[in-house]
């Protein structure tokens, strides 16, 4: 079974008493809940900076890193 | 608690961990062994704030150049509510109460359903208990019992009884169930008063709450156990 998100880190091995299947399930929401955390993310990111005081903007991107 | 009790605590708190929130859907889960639920839910745990904390820390730098109110703002305006918990985490005490006091508690209890204790208990410890009390009410009254449980050791005396004050007695048995830090549970049944102990029982019958009163009794010591079992 493939234990690594599309990018990123890699996920943890599930509970091995699980079934094969049940534990590709279990796989597949953990890579999705790090996916939708990765999207929102980014999102808020996005939206916060538009709600940082107009003479901020520049220090506060630069110390986010975008 | 039973093997399979515990099971079925684990896989609520995994399922509510993925953002399942039917718990159900993760029923094959009480199949599998508690301690190898709770190792896999901690990893995920893990893997879930490391892949944010780089951010986090950003955001946290960020917030260093802002007032309480702006920070306020864009937590409640922008980030939403996991991020706010992640950003949380990274805000010294006295800026995150600052900031605290000017968000309404219906937002705090999305977000403090989104943080992971252990990584602000500075931050929860410099918060007044009457607003903790009343973040828990809000918490219970939209279902957040497993996301509560993660609390229940990291809350002082006052916070804790606070929060008691705020819950309703089914309240208390889901929370119970799901507690991180099974043993202060004795503590909190101790914390009730004018007859709450003994009604837990009749709540449990009335609630279907039969398993999480059984697993409530067998943390409880010989006092409060009595306390309890007086109203069976």
């Amino acid at each position: 079974m493939s234990t690594r998100a599309r990018s990123g880190p890699r996920l943890p091995e599930p509970p091995p008493s699980l079934a094969a299947p049940d534990a590709e399930h279990l796989s597949r929401l953990v890579a999705a809940a790090l996916a939708d955390q990765r999207r929102q993310t980014a999102e808020a990111v996005e939206r916060a900076i538009d709600h940082v005081p107009r003479l901020l903007r520049g220090p506060v991107r630069k110390v986010l890193g975008i | 608690m039973s093997a399979a009790l515990a099971s079925r605590a684990e896989a609520a708190k995994l399922a509510r961990l993925l953002g399942q929130r039917d718990a159900a859907a993760l029923a094959f889960l009480a199949s599998a062994p508690a301690d190898e639920l709770r190792r896999y839910r901690e990893q995920v745990t893990d893997l879930l704030y490391d892949d944010g904390a780089a951010i986090a820390r950003r955001a946290g730098e960020a917030a260093r150049l802002l007032p309480p109110q702006a920070i306020a703002t864009i937590a409640r305006d922008a980030l939403g509510a996991l991020l706010s918990a992640r950003l949380g985490g990274q805000l010294r005490p006295a800026t995150a109460v600052q900031v605290v006091a000017r968000l309404d508690v219906a937002y705090l209890a999305e977000v403090a359903a989104e943080l992971d204790p252990r990584r602000a208990a500075d931050v929860i410890a410099a918060l007044p208990p009457e607003l903790v009390g009343d973040v828990a009410g809000e918490m219970a009254r939209i279902g957040e019992h497993v996301a509560m449980g993660r609390f229940v050791m990291h809350l002082d005396e006052a916070a804790l009884a606070a929060c008691v004050e705020q819950l309703s007695d089914e309240d208390l048995l889901r929370i119970a169930f799901v507690a991180e830090g099974k043993e202060r549970i004795d503590r909190l049944v101790a914390g009730l008063r004018d007859g709450r102990a003994a009604r837990l029982p009749a709540c449990a019958r009335r609630s279907g709450l039969e398993d999480e009163l059984a697993d409530l009794l067998d943390h409880l010591g010989p006092e409060q156990r009595a306390r309890v079992e007086a109203g069976a």
